[in-house]
């Protein structure tokens, strides 16, 4: 039996493992050992032999030490109140304007986005601070659960993000230049949002009454209050791309920055500080649990030759490179039907990763495109977390807003997902909008 | 969704074995934090030197990957007892909770003879790093000490999927972290 044989119906038995409740990471580690056995043979001393080495290689990788770094920042900005000053911030700004709040609510996911690299805790931490405020304001459910489920992705589409760093591991491109890449589309997709609001409460007034308009003052200080958070933002990003911080680096700075923040501003206090600590044990044990299952699996993928097989079988079908391109996102927004974010990057980037590389796509350099297809991919499976049936995001926002049914809610973030499709569809033709900052700051 | 089938929620037992294991979680989620917090101001400090011109920390690359790996392995009970590794929900979304309790056992199962296996040859790699007197390039630590450092972790994970399997297994146990 081949190489690729034996890799498919590996993949074929790791499916039907997920499928019964099997751990992501499980059905990797098992499915991964197996196909290491059936190679050798039988063979059992290659497989202890890298199994030997398996966590401690994997968790002493001096560029995977930025996620919990991450996570420790985006926690110390959850549990620190920051929230709440960033939604203030946005919202006397322009809560005035008819939809002016919801649209609010979107600009400050953006903004926290920028502390934060999880979707599920943006979501859920301005889902806390902007569901009340937009009720009290006569806001309709549906647009104010839809708004902060939608706008939620904000927290992995604008960097840091977990994700883009995943895909930075395992395909060895720059975490700084994915970083500068996402940073105008997220800006996009943000527009996105506030243009969709804006399109849903022309057409019903009734749907986002307008606000009473601020004093000049107040507003003034409510912005204050939120500069040392894009200070941050700043120096994460800058740091980064400046070159004068590693991206390891730039992200203990964050953390320490955002932790003397929420000390100081937000008044974290010692509950607060160990809730932060068990919220990273959480999010870190399972990203790296899944990364050793994913790291056996692809080793032994590697060995079974399956995806430069698979790739090389793509490059000679005389399809068209689009053809196969969109055919791969269509497969994201499939598996974003029954799967986590990360676990898609995980099992697909090392089969796709080499397809795409081998094709010809406008002439693209092979760096660029790497990049490229590392923020198409952020983007795509990014719509998993809002579009039925298990758009996490649908359920985060329903367990804090329960008057809400959960079917109004998913109606509700349809138009919003049009706004990713066109946004996704822009991408595709003009890679200029993720490569532009990356080839203006290079 | 792991309620126990039917069971007023006074009824559901909570015994002393998960009192234990969550009191052990916790505290190594808290040195593991303490840990990254001592790692942190590691390379603030290293940042700044280098910035100033005192040059950064000796070795701060090496020790932040030991400082990571074993910070990060002792997030692990914690995050194993209360059952947050990501599993897919979607073909079992209907299913009862008799049936779905001893299959996510089964799981609980596989989770912890792999988390056997790590252990067994974590343990191995440890002893081999230390007979081969590997160290790092900078600062010469010793590799088998993060190595070894790993285990406690590990094993304390492989006890938390062990508890778990018995629990999916005992209708009227309580699963840590069902209740959230």
């Amino acid at each position: 039996m081949s190489g690729t044989a034996i890799g498919l119906i590996g993949f074929g038995c790791l499916l039907a493992m997920l499928a019964i409740r099997v751990h992501i990471t499980m059905a990797m580690f098992i499915t991964g050992a197996s196909i290491y056995l059936v190679m050798n043979h039988g063979e059992t001393s290659g497989l202890l032999y890298t199994l030997n080495n398996l966590v401690y290689a994997r968790v002493s990788n001096y560029d995977l030490a930025v996620i919990p770094l991450f996570i420790l920042m985006g926690q110390f900005a959850t549990h620190g109140g920051l929230s709440k000053a960033l939604f203030k911030a946005a919202g006397t700004l322009i809560g005035h304007w008819r939809g002016g709040l919801a649209m609010a609510s979107t600009a400050a996911c953006a903004a926290f986005g920028a502390i934060c690299g999880s979707s599920l805790a943006t979501a859920a931490t301005m889902g806390q601070v902007a569901l009340p405020e937009l009720k009290a304001a006569g806001y309709s459910g549906k647009l104010a659960t839809a708004t902060l489920a939608a706008s939620g992705t904000l927290g992995i589409m604008i960097p840091p993000s977990v994700p883009l760093v995943i895909y930075a591991v395992l395909t060895q491109e720059s975490i700084g230049k994915l970083f500068v890449a996402a940073v105008v589309p997220g800006i996009i997709a943000a527009l996105g949002y506030i243009l969709v609001i804006a399109i849903i409460v022309r057409r019903d007034p009734t749907a986002g009454p307008a606000g009473k308009k601020v004093p000049f003052a107040d507003m003034i200080k409510a912005q204050i209050n939120i500069i040392p958070v894009l200070c941050v933002f700043l120096v994460v990003i800058v740091g980064i791309y400046g070159g004068w911080a590693n991206p390891t680096e730039a992200a203990s700075i964050g953390a320490a920055a955002c932790g003397i923040i929420a000390a100081v501003s937000g008044g974290m206090r010692t509950k607060d500080f160990l809730q932060s600590v068990y919220g990273t044990a959480h999010a870190t044990g399972m990203i790296f649990m899944v990364l050793i299952g994913a790291d056996l699996l692809n080793s032994s993928l590697a060995l079974s030759q399956m995806p430069t097989e698979l790739a090389t079988w793509v490059q000679h079908s005389g399809l068209p490179a689009l053809v196969v391109l969109f055919a791969i996102l269509l497969i994201y927004i499939l598996l974003g039907c029954v799967m986590d974010s990360l676990a898609m990057i995980l099992l697909t980037i090392p089969i796709f990763y080499p397809m795409v590389m081998g094709l010809d796509f406008f002439g693209m350099s092979v760096e660029d495109k790497s990049i490229w297809f590392g923020i198409l991919a952020l983007m795509v499976v990014e719509i998993g977390l809002v579009h039925p049936p298990v758009g996490m995001n649908l359920y985060v926002i329903n367990k804090i807003a329960k008057d809400v049914p959960m079917t109004e809610t998913a109606w509700g973030v349809m138009p919003f997902l049009a706004s990713d499709f066109i946004r996704i569809i822009c991408l595709v033709f003009f890679p200029v909008l993720c490569l532009g900052l990356v080839h203006f700051l290079g | 969704m792991h309620d126990p089938m039917g069971i007023p929620h006074e009824l559901v037992e909570h015994d002393r074995v998960e009192h234990y294991l969550i009191m052990a979680g916790k505290t190594m989620a808290i040195s593991g934090g303490m840990l990254f917090i001592a790692l942190i101001a590691m390379s603030l400090v290293s940042i700044i030197g280098r910035k100033l011109g005192f040059g950064s920390v000796n070795g701060d690359i090496e020790l932040m990957q030991a400082g990571t790996a074993v910070a990060a392995t002792a997030f692990l009970p914690y995050c194993t007892l209360l059952g947050e590794h990501i599993k897919v929900d979607f073909f079992t979304e209907n299913m009862r909770d008799s049936l779905k309790r001893p299959i996510d056992g089964v799981a609980e199962v596989l989770f912890a003879i792999v988390s056997a296996i790590l252990v067994w040859r974590t343990i191995l790699s440890a002893i081999a790093t230390y007979e081969s007197e590997e160290v790092t390039t900078l600062v010469s630590l010793p590799l088998w000490i993060p190595t070894a450092l790993l285990v406690p972790g590990l094993f304390l994970m492989m006890v938390c999927a062990i508890y778990r399997a018995y629990a999916h297994f005992h209708p009227t146990k309580n699963i840590p972290g069902a209740h959230k």
